[in-house]
């Protein structure tokens, strides 16, 4: 087995061409998924998250376009490739799900013609064993926790329920064996006891298929709990990636401090949250410099002047310019409040 | 859970806030200033007909009658040497005095109507429904002209048959769109503030339905002004002298073989008015609000 | 009136939609259908204090709500504010009460009028009840309550950011100095640094006005910041209540377990995920629930011989209460493995 990342992005960007201007909204994105690993890439809306995940799958909308970087998938660079061959990649190799299953799957077909349909058009001609597919689906939807798989085949989508639609979502997309599934906000729309649901398969197929995740989210909690390693963005960069365990110990980029505390947790009592001053600059008015400079509370003149390079400190990734980067979150008495863990 | 956008813009067109700004954008699509071109051009012809027309409506030179368009008589003479084009263009302020108050007590009137069966729904909204859905079952020529034969021919009675006629389109319309602004939630929040009924609908419901009901109006005028020239076609509209346009094409008919020209030219400027009107109105309604488009269609 | 101790007392309330039984129902003698959106509710929430209400979608917690301010009519049971009897009241006794209690609705767009500037907004409140000028608060003023500039004042809602008409729906339930605020979701929409400003601005109301809050949600972690007290929902009735901190660290219910389990918490050493699954299967139609205990089909320590019959909410320790025959075996449950620490070991 090599020792090889599955998936390597480097240096991408993706701009967007409105009537106005060009919007750069991934800047220099470099980022590494490996067989077996789920990372997490988290942000607050106008992050680029989303446009990263389709970016990967080569599914960007007709104004956006990939205007450099590499994203190296196996032994193939994706944005070389042509969309013929990318459309022979997707399903078999990478797979996606989205955060809203009815608009996904086709209200006019039961869900038997959908899977199967995929199943097909992935199969080498003449080749496809409809017999075989439909006892494999139905094992998957079994194991993917819903009840009369067989009977339910029949059945249209409107008749599942949110939380099952989102379960037919990741057996189509498993049922082809991907390597990398890419699950966009996948729960965001479900309850909570959902939610958890949902997670619990995601993380089984990943022990039990070494299939590689890329999972797309704002909450944060809910990084924490599932993945293995974590990717922040802000404003279309990269600002600090490493393993959940750093990351969420000990935070350096102050985006990923403020962030952070500004999530309510039950483990640990805080008086006041974190919140941070400003708003999130336009991608049409971005300022020289860091992108964070105007929000940040530890900004200096070079903050403003370039924008910071990726440096490698503790184990992870940052990019800031701030000597505090590379101390640690616990040694900040004044600018967290918050009880001292043990 | 929905992800907020830092700066969220409206999903629909944005509101438009001022005439000037729905004019402007009028003025730039060649319907729409073409049809506020061939408007205006009439309420004026309407309000100020003398200023316009060579002669009086009425007066006769029989020794001229049925002449086509010549230098004196541009649009020719009908059978009693009357002249054609000062009667069309008293037939402006006819046509206009009849559909603009017909359609615009029709409004009021549907529009009361629609409020009441909206907010209280139940029983009352579904006796409105019914009665407006047999009187819609009627088309409007039909209809205008049984009422008229209990009524009598006369002016007035005309205007009131025709509105009649038109209450139920806007009885339906005021009803549907203050049943989507009830479900609002700021409708909600107003009453959680302790508005009461009254006042959210007069004071916030209101203004926001009366713009699609005046594009209404404003399509619905050519519909009543043909409705009209029927009726006095047929002879139960304005009683002659009356310079109604559908009193000349009848006239006109009369001689249609020995000189076609009233017949020609009424036609012709009932076709422009139509046009005229439809054009401005479907071009507001484009512009203040598309989804519209369902709602508004031509009724015979 | 002395003022009472307890602002707000619900008292067995139920509300039930869509219970209109048709002819044909009738002749059939059908028994009265519709969703028990609460099905009796007991409550009460003490003066300037917060109670969160957490549940999922079926749960009621919404409808709860919307019944005590009046906003949906009362099927059954009472409704207490202030000593008062407030269930079934005129349209203008509702009308002098608006004052004193208000909601903050879930969508922070749709609640605000869209053809209506921010300062026309801000003083509705007060042209509606004929407000005298002495006791109206500027716009400037209500502005600035909810930390924002006098600059936002022209603005219409499609113009401002989530958080700003978040704001702005605050600022103006407060124009009219209610004592009572319901929140529906106030972080719903909204970023997560945008959510805790709210949050924060929400405690600070409470310091600043003496205001007493309904918090609704669905995510637990927002309560365990903000609320004193916890009330748990499931299919339209309180399971559990009681003190935050003591429903956190000693959840008596299976589904409260099964809730906590399942919202994710910032986790850095992963103890959550070694949770087993506490929940089985879905949730029932909220037209039909399932008989005696609701929580039955899906719980883990079900038995059939104390679930059949439902159980009634009722106290195991000073202010926890708890709806379930089962839970002193479902506190001793090995399987749950708390992520707070010890109770005593709190440094609160």
């Amino acid at each position: 087995m090599s020792t090889q990342p599955l998936l390597t992005i480097s240096q991408l960007d993706v701009t967007y061409r409105t009537a106005d201007a060009d919007l750069p909204v991934l800047r220099d994105v470099d980022l590494s998924i490996d067989r077996s690993e789920i990372v997490g890439i988290v942000g607050e809306s106008g992050c680029g998250k989303s446009t990263l995940s389709s970016a990967v799958m080569r599914l960007l909308p007709p104004n956006g376009r990939i205007t450099g970087g590499t994203i190296q998938f196996g032994d193939r660079d994706l944005t070389a490739l042509s969309e013929g061959e990318m459309r022979r990649l997707r399903g078999p190799e990478l797979a996606m799900i989205f955060q809203d299953p009815l608009s996904s799957l086709n209200p006019v077909f039961t869900i038997w013609t959908q899977l199967r349909d995929a199943l097909a058009a992935h199969s080498r001609r003449g080749s496809f064993d409809q017999k075989a597919a439909r006892k494999r689906t139905i094992e998957t939807l079994t194991e993917l926790g819903i009840p009369d798989a067989e009977d339910r085949l029949n059945d249209y989508p409107h008749q599942f329920s949110g939380g099952m639609r989102q379960r037919i979502m990741i057996a189509l997309a498993l049922l082809l064996g991907p390597q990398l599934l890419i699950a966009d906000e996948p729960t965001s729309a479900l309850d909570a006891t959902l939610q958890a649901q949902i997670v619990a398969i995601i993380a089984r197929m990943r022990r039990e298929r070494e299939m590689a995740v890329m999972f797309v989210t704002h909450d944060l909690a809910l990084v924490s709990q599932l993945c293995d390693r974590v990717v922040v963005m802000y404003c279309g960069s990269v600002v600090e990636a490493g393993s959940v365990q750093n990351v969420f110990r000990d935070p350096r980029h102050p985006y990923t401090r403020a962030l952070i505390g500004a999530v309510p947790t039950r483990h640990q009592h805080v008086d006041r949250l974190i919140t941070i001053p400003g708003s999130v600059p336009s991608l049409s008015q971005l300022p020289i410099g860091c992108a964070f400079a105007d929000r940040c509370t530890k900004t200096r003149a070079t903050c403003r002047l370039s924008v910071p390079e990726v440096r490698i400190v503790d184990e992870r990734k940052v990019r800031c310019f701030a000597e505090d980067a590379t101390s640690s979150y616990h040694q900040d008495p004044v600018e967290i409040v918050v009880e001292a863990a043990q | 859970m929905a992800i907020a956008t830092p700066n969220r813009t409206s999903t629909r067109r944005s509101r438009l806030h001022g005439l000037s700004a729905t004019l402007q954008q009028l003025i730039h699509r060649p319907a729409g200033l073409i049809g506020l071109i061939i408007v205006v051009g009439l309420i004026i012809l309407a309000v100020v007909p003398g200023v316009f027309a060579p002669f009086e409506p009425d007066a006769q030179t029989i020794s001229d009658r049925l002449q086509g368009p010549s230098v004196e008589h541009l649009l020719g003479t009908d059978r009693l040497g009357r002249d054609t084009l000062s009667r069309l263009i008293y037939g402006v302020g006819i046509a206009l005095i009849v559909a603009l108050p017909a359609v615009l007590s029709a409004l009021v009137i549907g529009l009361l109507l629609g409020i009441v069966a909206a907010w209280r729904g139940g029983l009352i909204d579904a006796l409105l429904v019914i009665v407006m859905d047999v009187l819609q079952a009627f088309p409007a020529v039909i209809l205008a002209l049984a009422l008229l034969a209990l009524l009598g021919p006369s002016l007035r009675n005309v205007i009131i048959v025709i509105s009649i006629a038109f209450i139920p389109n806007y009885a339906r319309v005021s009803r549907a769109l203050v049943f989507s602004a009830k479900a609002n939630q700021w409708v909600e929040a107003e009453r959680a503030l302790g508005a009461s009924t009254l006042r959210i609908v007069f004071t916030h419901i209101l203004p926001n339905i009366l713009p699609p009901l005046f594009i209404l109006m404003a399509m619905d005028i050519p519909s009543a002004i043909v409705i009209e020239a029927g009726l006095s076609f047929l002879g139960l509209g304005v009683q002659p002298p009356t310079p109604s346009w559908g009193a000349i094409l009848s006239d006109g008919f009369q001689n249609i073989i020995q000189s076609p020209w009233a017949v020609v030219f009424a036609s012709i400027i009932l076709m422009i008015t139509t046009l005229g009107f439809t054009m401005l109105g479907e071009t507001l309604r484009d512009i203040v609000d598309p989804r519209l488009s369902g709602l508004t269609r031509r009724r015979w | 009136m002395t003022a009472q101790p307890n602002l707000i007392r619900v008292e067995g309330l139920s509300t039930v939609f869509g219970d209109q039984r048709s002819l044909r129902d009738r002749l059939a003698r059908r028994a009265a259908g519709g969703v028990r959106a609460v099905d009796g509710v007991t409550l009460t929430i003490a003066r300037n204090e917060i109670v969160g209400l957490v549940g999922e979608s079926g749960s009621g917690k919404t409808t709860l709500g919307r019944t005590i301010l009046g906003l949906t009519q009362a099927t059954s049971g009472t409704v207490t504010f202030d000593g008062t009897d407030i269930t079934h009241s005129s349209r203008g006794q509702w009308s002098a009460l608006r004052g004193r209690m208000q909601m903050i609705f879930q969508d922070p767009y749709a609640s605000l009028s869209p053809r209506m500037r921010v300062s026309a907004q801000l003083t509705e409140p007060y042209r509606i009840h004929g407000t005298p000028a002495s006791e109206r608060y500027s716009v400037a003023e209500l502005l600035e309550m909810v930390n924002l500039s006098s600059e936002q004042a022209d603005k219409y809602p499609h113009e401002l950011s989530g958080g700003q008409a978040r704001r702005i729906g605050i600022a103006r339930t407060l124009a009219l100095r209610p004592e009572f605020i319901v929140a529906d979701e106030p972080t719903s929409g909204l970023d997560v640094s945008a959510a805790a400003a709210i949050l924060n601005l929400l405690q600070d109301l409470r310091r600043e006005f003496n205001l007493t809050f309904l918090v609704i949600t669905h995510n637990v972690n927002t309560l365990s910041y903000l609320s004193d007290r916890l009330a748990v929902m499931y299919l339209g009735q309180l399971i559990e209540t009681g003190v935050t901190r003591d429903v956190l660290a000693q959840p008596s219910h299976p589904y409260t377990r099964a809730l906590l389990a399942a919202v994710p918490d910032i986790d850095p050493d992963g103890l959550q995920t070694a949770q087993t699954e506490l929940l089985r299967g879905e949730i029932p139609s909220p037209r039909n629930p399932p008989s005696g205990c609701r929580f039955r089909t899906r719980c883990v320590h079900v038995r059939a011989d104390k679930c059949q019959t439902a159980p009634v909410l009722s106290e195991i320790a000073p202010g926890h209460a708890v709806a379930c025959r089962r839970w002193p075996e479902v506190q001793q449950d090995p399987e749950w493995v708390s992520s707070l620490p010890p109770v005593d070991a709190s440094t609160t």
